[in-house]
C-alpha cells in the first residue's frame, strides 16, 4: 500500500558488456521472465544492434506508458480493447550549440473496439481535462514528467 | 547541422498490460513492457518508468564511454545505476521527481585518469536524451572511479 505522501524508488542497472565495443552495455531490469536486454550505441545498422539505443527506449517508455494508461481508462469502467498497436516517432535535432537533442516524440495509438459502449468510454478517455491534455495522459506518469522539455504530440484512431 | 533524426518504435498488445515492444530488428529483439503483474516474478518485462531510467543511463554511460574514446582510452569495465523517484503532484498524480545516476567506470591508468577528469566536466553535454528530460525533473549524476 502507497501512502499519498510516500515517493516511490525504482531501481535499474548496467554493465559494459563483455565485447571489444565500449558502447554497448547490458540492463539489470530486475528478477522478471525476460532477462535479455541490451543498450547498444556502438552499431548504426538495426540488424548489428544487441539492443536498443537509449532514444528508442525513451520512446517506447513513452509509448508504453501511454498505452498502459489509455487501457487503464477503459478498464476503470470494465471495458477492453479488441486489439491494439501503438507507433512512437522520436526526432531529435541540434540545438544551437550544435548538439544533438530529442525534439519531440510523435505518438500514433490505434485501437480497435467494437462494442459500442466501450467505444463511449473510449471517447470520454479522450477528452482533454483542464489543464489541456487528455483525461488518460493525465495517469502516464512518464510522459507529463518530460513535456518540459520535449514534445508530446499524441494522436488517436478510433 | 541542421539535419533531424528520426527513429520509430511500436508495440503490440499481449494481453490488458502487457505489451509487446518493437524496437526493430535487434539480434535480442524481445522485450515487453508490463504493467499489469505486480510481483516482480510473475513480470513479463519491464515498466515505462524503469525504461525512462535505463535510457537515461544507458546515454550518460556511453557518452562518458564516447569522451574517453576519442582521445584513445579504452574501458575495461563500466558498472552503472539509476534510481528514479516518483511522487504525487498537488493533483495527486504520480509524477517522475527526479532520476539519481550513477556511474562506476574502471580507470586503468594515470592518464586515463587524466581524461577522465576532463570527461567529467562536458560529458553529459553529449546524452541527447538526459539533457532533454532536465527541463522536466532533476537527473543528478554521481561519478565514481
Amino acid at each position: 500500500m502507497i501512502r499519498i505522501s510516500e515517493d516511490v524508488k525504482t531501481k535499474v542497472g548496467i554493465t559494459l558488456d563483455e565485447s571489444e565495443s565500449q558502447m554497448v552495455f547490458k540492463c539489470d531490469l530486475g528478477n522478471m521472465k525476460v532477462k535479455d536486454c541490451y543498450i547498444d550505441e556502438e552499431h548504426p545498422q538495426e540488424v548489428d544492434m544487441l539492443g536498443p539505443n537509449p532514444s528508442r527506449l525513451l520512446g517506447l517508455a513513452i509509448l508504453g506508458c501511454l498505452s498502459a494508461s489509455f487501457i487503464f481508462c477503459l478498464k476503470k469502467r470494465k471495458f477492453k480493447v479488441d486489439d491494439f498497436s501503438a507507433e512512437a516517432e522520436v526526432i531529435i535535432s541540434r540545438n544551437e550549440k550544435g548538439f544533438l537533442r530529442v525534439k519531440n516524440i510523435d505518438i500514433n495509438i490505434k485501437p480497435n473496439i467494437t462494442d459500442p459502449d466501450a467505444l463511449k468510454r473510449a471517447k470520454q478517455c479522450l477528452k482533454t481535462a483542464k489543464d489541456g491534455v487528455s483525461f488518460f495522459e493525465q495517469y502516464c506518469t512518464v510522459t507529463q514528467s518530460i513535456r518540459s522539455g520535449i514534445d508530446v504530440n499524441v494522436t488517436i484512431d478510433l | 547541422m541542421t539535419t533531424e533524426l528520426n527513429t520509430k518504435v511500436g508495440l503490440k498488445q499481449v494481453e490488458e498490460m502487457v505489451f509487446k515492444g518493437d524496437l526493430g530488428s535487434f539480434k535480442i529483439d524481445n522485450l515487453y513492457i508490463d504493467e499489469r503483474n505486480v510481483e516482480k516474478a510473475e513480470k513479463n518485462g519491464t515498466s515505462p518508468t524503469k525504461l525512462l531510467a535505463l535510457s537515461v543511463l544507458g546515454c550518460l554511460a556511453a557518452s562518458f564511454s564516447y569522451c574517453l574514446q576519442k582521445k584513445n582510452f579504452t574501458l575495461s569495465d563500466l558498472e552503472g545505476k539509476a534510481s528514479v523517484t516518483i511522487s504525487r503532484n498537488e493533483k495527486g498524480f504520480w509524477r517522475v521527481k527526479k532520476i539519481d545516476v550513477e556511474i562506476i567506470p574502471k580507470i586503468d591508468t594515470p592518464e586515463m585518469r587524466k581524461r577522465a577528469d576532463q570527461c567529467t566536466k562536458f560529458f553529459e553535454q553529449y546524452c541527447i536524451v538526459a539533457e532533454s528530460l532536465r527541463k522536466g525533473f532533476e537527473v543528478n549524476v554521481d561519478l565514481k572511479y
